[in-house]
């Protein structure tokens, strides 16, 4: 529990239960980041190319539009870039679709969700953040803060925290079980990195764990591997 | 003992599948009545199973699949309220002007700030000759020059008209800067509502100078007040971002820039629709001679005044409102 509330935010539910939520940090928000960019981008490129085959060329008409006209035209595209992000994360429940491939979510500082004014506002501040170019107030307030969150999020009182998918299968393929928590918890993670250890280290891990469940120590690396495989599915 | 932490979660992990299921139906449409009261309870039971799970198996891959599946499903289970015509119309008629009138001193001392800004422009454009060199562009002195107010050619020749767009541009940005530059600890806020106040100074009394000034007011006439008091609102929000990273009382800076940002952003962001108008007058009824000057001062006045009739009257004696502006 300790590695994982490290830089993580307890709250407390009505429920009278402690969650501890996952804060995203700078990497998974600069890729989300980069995944919107590259949506938004796309975007804009192909509406750009459809209406330049239908109607003129966009450089023209923009040449050609009268000063409210630009002005105008200059509201859309700050409407349009602040409908992105925050029409995604009000109707998306505080998501883009850079954070929904990333799998994080804003939402309140109490693990709540964001409220539309929460959202609005973290976005409006994404100008300051933004500044001079590419985020450098947002990644400095990001590195000093504890929640790696940007001045948008400081002022809206929002945080980014990450939806892990986290497997079930090391419970349901060993069901027949009955191995104390603590024992099973070491002979599954041992085994799920099974392939990934030296072979010598294999053999000198599963005989100290068998040992201490008080096993027979293996003769050889296959031995230690069904030895403990057994146990699995039998009462330890 | 606690039962084996296989057999606990294959005794719970279909409710778990369930309400899974449920919140990621959740997250695409509506639920009926039964589906929501089936997510109250297994949500419940989640919770009671991701207590359980904390006191016998803590720092296990169940246990955090819970933690992460709860954390899922009170998002689900406390939204936010959705009356949002009920809100946008208490948020208009109580909420902001109240806000307004709270934060008087803040909106007073941006006001101040400008005003000082157009004082100190208009004396130097006034006494000192080279001053109009520093506040007043280039391009613009070329058109007085000639006798013309660049407000007149705004659907003429590209030059001028390039000029018209940066004019009617600034002050979007202005108010939008002011705002946000609190962060800098008020400093770039000051400085906005300053320059702008000089630039205005400096602007009006170059063109008086040339006998153009009663042309230019008469443009600014109809927009005017209207944006001005809302650069004035704007500024007064960028300083209460300021007060809270200065000035943040009893409570943490993090806490009173939260509390303080909150409505700094709704003050900022209720003005926002009246500024878009405050645009569409601007780039329409002000320049040019399709509506009589007279008509114009007429409109400008009237705006400002309903504008500030509303925000200082409106939905007095609605009681207090909170600390965080909710």
């Amino acid at each position: 529990m300790e590695s994982q509330a490290s830089s993580g935010i307890t709250v407390a539910t009505p429920e009278r239960v402690a969650l501890d939520l996952p804060v995203a940090g700078i990497g998974h928000r600069a890729l989300a980041w980069l995944a919107d960019a590259g949506v938004m981008f796309v975007a804009l490129l192909l509406v750009y190319f459809v209406y330049s085959l239908v109607g003129r060329s966009v450089l023209e008409v923009a040449q050609d539009l009268s000063g409210a006209g630009r002005a105008v035209a200059l509201l859309a595209g700050f409407a349009i870039l602040q409908g992105y992000w925050s029409g995604f994360e009000i109707a998306w429940r505080g998501q883009t679709p850079g954070k929904r491939l990333l799998r994080i979510r804003v939402v309140r500082r109490d693990g709540a969700p964001a409220s539309a004014f929460e959202l609005v506002t973290r976005n409006l501040l994404r100008a300051i953040d933004f500044l001079p170019m590419c985020y450098p107030a947002g990644v400095v307030t990001m590195l000093v803060d504890r929640h790696h969150r940007r001045l948008g999020d400081l002022v809206a009182g929002t945080v980014l925290v990450r939806e892990e998918r986290i497997a079930l299968s090391r419970y349901t393929d060993a069901a027949a079980s009955t191995l104390p928590v603590a024992q099973f918890e070491t002979v599954t993670a041992l085994l799920a990195r099974w392939d990934m250890l030296e072979p010598e280290a294999r053999l000198r891990v599963a005989s100290g764990v068998l040992t201490g469940l008080g096993q027979p120590t293996p003769g050889d690396e296959a031995s230690a591997r069904a030895s403990l495989e057994r146990l699995l599915r039998r009462d330890g | 003992m606690a039962e084996p932490i296989t057999a606990f979660v294959a005794r719970r992990e279909p409710d778990w599948r369930a309400l899974e299921a449920l919140l990621e139906r959740l997250e695409r449409s509506t639920l009926t009545l039964a589906e929501i009261e089936q997510l109250d309870r297994l949500y419940r039971r989640a919770s009671a199973d991701l207590a359980r799970a904390q006191a016998s198996y803590p720092g296990t891959d169940a246990a955090r699949f819970l933690n992460q599946l709860c954390g899922r499903a009170y998002g689900g289970v406390y939204r936010p309220t959705v009356n949002r015509l009920g809100a946008l119309k208490r948020f208009y008629a109580v909420e902001l002007p109240g806000l307004v009138r709270a934060e008087w001193r803040a909106i007073a001392v941006s006001a101040a700030l400008m005003g000082l800004g157009v004082i100190l422009g208009a004396t130097t454009v006034a006494l000192e000759p080279t001053g109009v060199a520093l506040l007043v562009p280039d391009q613009i002195q070329e058109t007085v020059a000639r006798g013309q107010l660049w407000t007149d050619t705004i659907e003429g020749q590209s030059a001028s008209s390039e000029l018209a767009v940066r004019i009617l541009t600034n002050n979007l940005q202005v108010t939008l800067q002011v705002f946000a530059f609190g962060l800098t600890f008020g400093v770039l806020t000051v400085v906005g509502l300053l320059a702008n106040g000089l630039q205005i100074g400096a602007l009006v009394t170059h063109c008086f100078q040339h006998g153009l000034g009663g042309g230019l007011l008469v443009f600014m006439a109809a927009h005017g007040p209207l944006e001005l008091s809302i650069i004035a609102i704007s500024g007064g929000a960028g300083l209460l971002l300021a007060q809270g990273l200065l000035l943040p009382g009893e409570r943490t800076r993090a806490e009173a820039l939260r509390t303080r940002g909150a409505r700094a952003v709704r003050l900022v962001l209720g003005c926002a629709p009246i500024l878009a108008l405050t645009g569409v007058i601007e780039g329409f009824v002000s320049p040019g001679h399709l509506f009589p000057a007279p008509a114009k001062i007429a409109l400008g006045l009237t705006l400002g005044c309903v504008f500030w009739l509303w925000l200082l009257r409106s939905g007095r004696g609605a009681g207090q409102l909170g600390d965080d502006g909710r």
